[in-house]
């Protein structure tokens, strides 16, 4: 977007975060109030500043084991199915759900009646992030434990390629020689038309020098619109005879009295020089 | 020492004056009752950059539509008491001092000059002008004998004095001045009807004696739509204007008889052709 376009509604949009607490619980009241039952949300969104981000604050990622610890499925083991990020809650497989009555035209293929169970989000406090570790005994045999962390604690970073980013290396609290590992991203299929990859990082273009352009001369020019109609800034410009005019005030007229004060000076000085002139002859006489 | 020698002058004893001409008096401590004009002389005017033709024209140089009409007061406008610009105040400004109740308790309070509105005479421009002036300017205008005499003056102190509105009305006096006193470019001549005519141009044309009644400008438009006639490409009057701003009388009398023009409705005839 132009960026006078986004001050724009910056200025005259209706912006929630310009109002006071109080407002804006009101407002969200009445967004609420519009919305039909089922699609109420019994929380409110969070301001954005407190919207999770980063991998260390969500402490699991989608497609991660976790221990139920509350509610009525404490003690299950369940997986992550989603974020609800507006709430930095989670949507597990296992969880407690409420009945919601759906609209038809929002009914999902295969729903047959108008009431569903819709899962209850539920925070990332209430969960342990369960792994299998795998330890090789004397005898050479594998054992495989499961473990539930407590607390998670986050040091040093690693390039994750599924991800596509640095993500944290995953320790469990006070035994931090055990990493439980990033679950592996669900593969993103490419579109048809999408630029691969490859392509997309094929360099086209190197520049030989960064002093002399490659680019063919006149190109900046080629640029400008030729019927601008303002003359553009920095082609030098003179003054032309119209503009010399209008910027030269007219000479204030000489007075009579100063014109006669010049004349007098003139003639005195006319009969100061024949004055001069018979000295001198009279001299050469 | 003034006193003295004012003395020594009128004084009847002495014939002659004791100090001779060339003497001469100074006076060494400045005097207190000339006005000093503080408010008009401590502006700090900017000083314009003259731009000529043909000179780097600067991008933020803003070009004013009009050529400017009066040339520019050299001490700028009034920086308070804007009022003084739009009249002759002589200077004055709004005085300041204390109100000293007999107790000797000051109160602070100011004044303004005595300002008055008049219809005065300019002989140069053969009109009344009206005036909002300070009842002491009306007083030097008086002694000065007219407006116009007040306005001329070539003193510094009447320079500063005069303002920006007084700075105007003596351009327009000494134009006024200049013109009337410019020669004559025509002769004044009589057709046989009685009527006067002014003759501005005398000479020949197509090898004829011909007596011209219109000015070189005048001329110049009347040649205008033939010559743009006879050019392939447009012309504008604005560019024929510039191609004949310093042309001669004779130089514009000899591309129409170029083009055989007939200029018989702009010449003199003494006599009614029968």
């Amino acid at each position: 977007m132009l960026s006078s376009l986004r001050d724009a509604t910056k200025r005259y949009g209706a912006n929630i975060d310009r109002f006071p607490e109080g407002t804006k619980k009101m407002l969200f009241k009445f967004a609420a109030m519009t919305q039909i039952p089922a699609f109420r949300s019994d929380k409110g969104e969070l301001p954005k500043e407190r919207m999770f981000t980063r991998p260390e604050q969500w402490k699991v990622e989608i497609g991660d084991r976790v221990l139920i610890t509350k509610g009525r499925f404490k003690g299950h083991v369940t997986k992550v199915l989603a974020f609800h990020r507006s709430t930095n809650e989670l949507f597990v497989e296992q969880s407690e759900t409420k009945k919601m009555v759906i609209p038809k035209q929002y009914w999902q293929a295969g729903q047959q009646s108008h009431v569903i169970n819709y899962p209850k989000p539920i925070s990332p406090r209430d969960v342990k992030v369960v792994s299998t570790m795998v330890e090789i005994g004397k005898d050479g045999v594998e054992k495989r434990t499961e473990i539930a962390a407590d607390e998670v604690v986050f040091k040093g970073m690693y390039w994750d390629a599924d991800y596509c980013k640095m993500m944290p290396y995953r320790r469990v609290k006070y035994h931090e020689n055990i990493i439980i590992p990033w679950p592996r991203p669900e593969p993103v299929e490419d579109d048809a038309f999408a630029t691969s990859k490859e392509e997309s990082e094929e360099r086209t273009y190197i520049p030989n020098s960064i002093v002399r352009t490659d680019s063919p001369p006149g190109i900046v020019e080629s640029m400008r619109s030729p019927i601008m109609r303002r003359k553009y800034k920095w082609d030098k410009q003179v003054i032309s005879r119209s503009d010399e005019k209008r910027l030269t005030p007219p000479e204030m007229p000489i007075s009579a009295a100063k014109e006669g004060r010049n004349g007098r000076e003139a003639e005195n000085q006319r009969v100061d020089s024949e004055k001069a002139d018979c000295r001198n002859g009279q001299l050469g006489r | 020492m003034f006193q003295s020698y004012s003395f020594l002058l009128q004084s009847k004893s002495a014939a002659k004056p004791i100090i001779a001409d060339q003497a001469r008096f100074f006076s060494i401590t400045a005097s207190t009752n000339a006005r000093q004009y503080k408010s008009v002389v401590s502006r700090l005017v900017k000083k314009r950059k003259e731009y000529k033709e043909g000179d780097e024209k600067p991008w933020y140089l803003r070009i004013p539509e009009e050529k400017p009409k009066y040339p520019l007061y050299p001490y700028g406008e009034a920086l308070f008491f804007k009022r003084s610009d739009r009249g002759l105040y002589g200077g004055q400004e709004r005085g300041s001092g204390y109100q000293v109740s007999e107790m000797g308790n000051r109160t602070p309070r100011s004044w303004l000059p005595n300002v008055v509105t008049k219809r005065l005479w300019s002989e140069a421009l053969n009109k009344t002008i009206k005036i909002r002036l300070t009842s002491r300017v009306l007083r030097t205008i008086t002694k000065e004998g007219g407006l116009d005499n007040y306005l001329t003056k070539e003193k510094s102190a009447r320079i500063k004095e005069l303002g920006i509105f007084g700075w105007k009305l003596r351009y327009d006096v000494l134009k006024a001045r200049e013109k009337a006193n410019k020669p004559l470019n025509y002769d004044l001549k009589k057709n046989p009807n009685g009527e006067d005519v002014k003759v501005f141009y005398s000479g020949t044309y197509k090898g004829e004696p011909i007596q011209l009644t219109v000015g070189r400008r005048k001329l110049a438009s009347l040649l205008f739509p033939v010559v743009r006639n006879h050019t392939t490409e447009p012309l504008s009057f604005a560019k024929f204007g510039v191609e004949h701003a310093k042309a001669s009388f004779g130089d514009i009398l000899k591309e129409c008889e170029g083009y055989d023009m007939d200029l018989s409705n702009v010449s003199f005839k003494p006599e009614v052709s029968q």
